[in-house]
């Protein structure tokens, strides 16, 4: 029904564009991350946006999409389409489009930057992730810590389950752990033991996205859907100018967050360096 | 019923309401249900889902003892006189021919239309293969057609990984030992998987608990799975294997060695259609042959045979508010035997069937769910079964179910056909006009999940009816009695089932569940085999089991089932017997030095010397169990 909503105000806006075939974004449903994104999007597109979800047809005219959700970006594109995903941690390039993808994980660079300025003390990161799908980033950061002097460790928990004996496994040192956006290892059971198993060696534990921070991580670096739709904007833009580009591209603009309490517990602080937001 | 959702609402905690996992949350996924993926929860049908991760943590060797534990289950280890070894059925009707079971395997349906009824033993699949169980419990037939009225166990096993790697497994026991190899490699355009598992089991002893019940095994499996992913939008998969067994066959009649063989070839294709949901194909080959030596008079042998090809196309619209499967099939069937259908040796039955299935939310908390299967056979002649069902969920965590089915169970070609002395003084014969049994299914259920997830709990309460039923009596007496079917009885059932299942943090879990059964038979007097679906039912089962990780490659899981009093009517032998209500107690201790070994210890029955669960002149014992597992490529 939102989405209809949507499509409504979003179809009297077109009446006014200039394009003769505005982008389509296509949602994987109507939850309120892909909606955020959306909005993320049509702001930075800053014309018209044609929305339909993922199991509607799009305008037979179309041929620039941006996918939000997996479930978007695994249906068949046109040839010849362009098409950039969002909020897809499992969307691969294959068939006939060319598909470029935001990551859900921040700027390696950046990320690497701002963990050393939270915990300055960090030397060791140990990087959870489970997901074939969560390779190239986990590289990324590997190879983001080797230019800024940070070791990361990359440690595959595959399958999930293994979570509890591989943190036992793990060998010192260990100054901090990352959970990588890898939808495999991220829930409530998986969180709460990597809280616990931090909390126990009293080491920082650091998450990906906002909500992580309110339920007990030290700090999360994360980008928000809504900036994320913003730079699928850029890159689909950057696409139809027949600039080259990345496969991968990332959203600038990056928000650290941090629970006060479990930093502190952590043997963070007192200050926080380049913290964006503090929860007490 | 208001008084139970507010109760429901009020235990609902505030953190569930916690966006903070949803985005990464859309991942545990059941198709059986509906036919194509959705979250198991939003099923409209009493589903249970068992993973890969529970067999290993739970060290299950076979699917009947996976099945054993689950709710609404009735298993129990049984040596038929024509070679099964286990029975298995949904919310009762517990006998030696459950034709009301509908099994697949990867889609395949594995139901034997000779006698009906599941080999479970010979079933060519491996359980180092499966990938997951999904158990749906109650009439799903406008969906999977006949034979699947009090449920449908769909195994779906691996699929090639992605890079290559493999394992060996060995495991010996008192009376048993085995080993288990796979292999697999792949990339973007697809993979190929190759396993293979031997098993020789010394049997069980005797009615005494001493000796040997001539109850022996001694099994090959192969199976190879191929697959190929020409581009993003097309799956096309190979799958092929066999079982090769011989076995004794204990009891009143031992047949010394029996002989069973099967094997299938299938061929399946998914395309992605633009904006038009997906389309499904699949065609596939099944054979087996058995024989049996000496039964009675000689030896038995019968070759049964099955075609089977299915067109299905799934789509979602209206904004994905309304969720669509339709499809159409065609199966081939059939027997051949020159000592059970005398004088006519090749007995087969050809159906067509077409079926639309549709799931619509009226509102946010409200869907609506109806499908309809509409399908003609030689043996059953037009049939429909049709599913209706609403769906309420007024919080995302919560649901309520209401439904109402109507199935039905096509008769085994044996109790159509048959023309078989078995003995000088019995003999069989058919019935040509013997119908097929209609079930009409009422339940309300209801399911949660609550504390971030961790708790899951699913209430469900049934009634059933079956009319028409099927059953064996006396149509001539004297010598030979001639022993044929009829439509003459009406059944009659209802239940409880309920679950929970806790997960304090991955390979951390406890769970319990507790089924209520009462089953109703107005049998005829005479019923030859004195089969007595009121008794031959346990009334109250209640299963419990935990599995954690202890700390430096340690991890541990038990099992605990118990079992009401039950009449044991063994029909293949005419043998009956008061069973005791019992315990059982499976522990499995492992150790995992590095990801790549695992080692375990497992003791089975571990509660008493030995136990009875059927009869069939053998007895349960109690059994001890070691292995290793050497993985390669990690």
């Amino acid at each position: 029904m939102r989405i209809a909503l949507l499509l409504m105000a979003l179809s009297g806006a077109a009446a006014t564009g200039g394009s003769p075939a505005p982008p389509v974004a296509v949602l994987s449903s109507d939850s309120v991350h892909y909606r955020q994104a959306l909005d993320g999007f049509t702001e930075a597109w800053g014309s018209t946006v044609t929305v339909v979800s993922a199991g509607q047809l799009p305008p037979p005219q179309a041929w620039a999409f941006v996918a939000i959700g997996s479930k978007a970006a695994a249906r068949r594109w046109p040839r010849d389409a362009v098409v950039v995903s969002c909020l897809a941690p499992s969307a691969s390039a294959g068939d006939a489009a060319a598909l470029t993808r935001v990551s859900l994980l921040p700027d390696p660079a950046i990320l690497v930057s701002r963990l050393r300025a939270l915990a300055p003390k960090l030397h060791v990161l140990r990087v959870l992730w489970t997901s074939e799908s969560s390779r190239g980033d986990t590289e990324a950061l590997v190879a983001a810590g080797e230019n800024q002097g940070l070791v990361v460790l990359s440690e595959r928990i595959d399958p999930p389950s293994l979570l509890p004996q591989r943190l036992r496994e793990l060998g010192d040192p260990t100054d901090a752990l990352w959970l990588m956006p890898d939808p495999a290892l991220v829930n409530e059971q998986s969180f709460a033991t990597v809280r616990e198993y931090a909390a126990a060696r009293k080491i920082p534990f650091f998450g990906p996205t906002e909500g992580l921070a309110e339920r007990g991580a030290a700090a999360t670096v994360s980008v928000t859907f809504h900036e994320m739709g913003r730079a699928a904007a850029l890159a689909l833009r950057a696409k139809l100018s027949g600039r080259p580009g990345p496969e991968t591209v990332r959203a600038a603009r990056v928000t650290v967050t941090v629970n006060a309490a479990a930093a502190r517990a952590a043997g963070l602080g007192p200050r926080f360096e380049g913290a964006d937001k503090i929860l007490p | 019923m208001r008084a139970l959702l507010l109760l429901a609402l009020a235990a609902v905690p505030a953190s569930a309401q916690d966006d903070a996992f949803d985005f990464f949350r859309e991942e545990a996924m059941v198709s059986v249900a509906s036919r194509r993926p959705e979250a198991a929860w939003r099923a409209p049908v009493a589903v249970d889902v068992v993973t890969a991760e529970e067999i290993k943590a739970y060290g299950y060797t076979s699917l009947p003892d996976l099945l054993r534990f689950r709710a609404g289950m009735d298993v129990i280890c049984a040596r038929s006189a024509d070679g099964n070894r286990a029975i298995v059925s949904a919310r009762g009707f517990s006998r030696d021919f459950v034709a009301e079971m509908q099994v697949l395997v990867d889609g395949r349906s594995v139901y034997s239309p000779f006698l009906g009824g599941v080999y479970w033993a010979s079933l060519p699949v491996q359980m180092q293969d499966i990938e997951r169980v999904e158990i749906v419990r109650g009439p799903n037939a406008a969906l999977y057609g006949s034979n699947s009225a009090l449920g449908v166990v769909n195994i779906v096993t691996r699929k090639p990984g992605a890079k290559p790697s493999g394992s060996l497994s060995a495991r010996a026991g008192d009376r048993m030992h085995a080993t288990a190899e796979a292999a697999e490699a792949g990339g973007r355009l697809g993979g190929l998987r190759v396993s293979h598992t031997f098993q020789q089991i010394t049997g069980n002893p005797g009615p005494s608990g001493v000796g040997e019940a001539n109850d022996y095994l001694h099994s090959n499996k192969l199976n190879v799975r191929a697959q190929l992913i020409p581009n993003e939008a097309t799956e096309l998969e190979a799958l092929a294997g066999g079982s090769w067994q011989t076995q004794g066959i204990p009891g009143m009649v031992p047949v010394q060695r029996a002989s069973r063989s099967e094997d299938f070839e299938m061929l399946r294709a998914v395309r992605k259609l633009e904006s038009a949901g997906a389309l499904e194909a699949a065609i596939s080959r099944a054979a087996m042959d058995v024989s049996a030596d000496p039964l009675f008079a000689g030896t038995v042998d019968v070759r049964t045979y099955q075609y089977d090809a299915e067109l299905m196309h799934r789509i979602g619209w209206a904004e994905e508010r309304v969720n669509s499967v339709v499809g159409a099939g065609w199966r081939l069937t059939g027997a051949y035997s020159d000592q059970t259908f005398a004088g006519h040796p090749a007995q087969q039955n050809e159906i067509t069937r077409g079926f639309t299935h549709h799931s619509a939310e009226i509102t946010d908390d409200l869907t609506a769910v109806a499908g309809v299967s509409l399908e003609d056979s030689q043996v059953g002649g037009l049939q429909t079964s049709w599913q209706a069902a609403a769906l309420f969920s007024p919080h995302e965590d919560h649901g309520l179910r209401l439904s109402y089915a109507r199935a039905h169970t096509m008769p085994p070609l044996f109790n159509k056909f048959a023309d078989y002395r078995l003995s000088a003084p019995i003999r069989f014969v058919g019935n040509a006009e013997l119908k097929p049994q209609r079930l009409s299914s009422w339940e309300a259920g209801w399911r949660s999940r609550s504390r971030d997830g961790a708790l899951s709990s699913e209430l469900a309460v049934y009634r059933l009816e079956i009319d028409d039923r099927n059953f064996p009596f006396v149509r001539t007496p004297g010598a030979p009695s001639v022993v044929s079917y009829d439509n003459r009885n009406r059944a009659t059932a209802w239940g409880v089932e309920l679950s929970e299942e806790y997960t304090f943090s991955p390979g951390r879990a406890v769970f319990a569940n507790y089924t209520f059964e009462r089953v109703r038979d107005d049998k005829g007097p005479t019923d030859v085999f004195r089969t007595d679906l009121r008794t031959g039912t346990p009334v109250h089962k209640l299963n419990m089991g935990g599995r954690t990780l202890l700390g430096r490659g340690f991890g541990a899981s038990a099992l605990l089932g118990y079992k009401d009093a039950y009449d044991a009517n063994s029909s293949t032998r005419g043998t009956r017997l008061a069973v005791e209500r019992s315990f059982r107690l499976d522990a499995r201790v492992s150790w995992s030095p590095r990801p790549d070994w695992e080692l375990f210890i497992a003791g089975l029955d571990l509660l008493q010397p030995y136990r009875v669960e059927w009869a069939d002149g053998t007895v349960l014992p109690r059994r001890f169990e070691g292995g290793v597992t050497k993985r390669f490529g990690l």
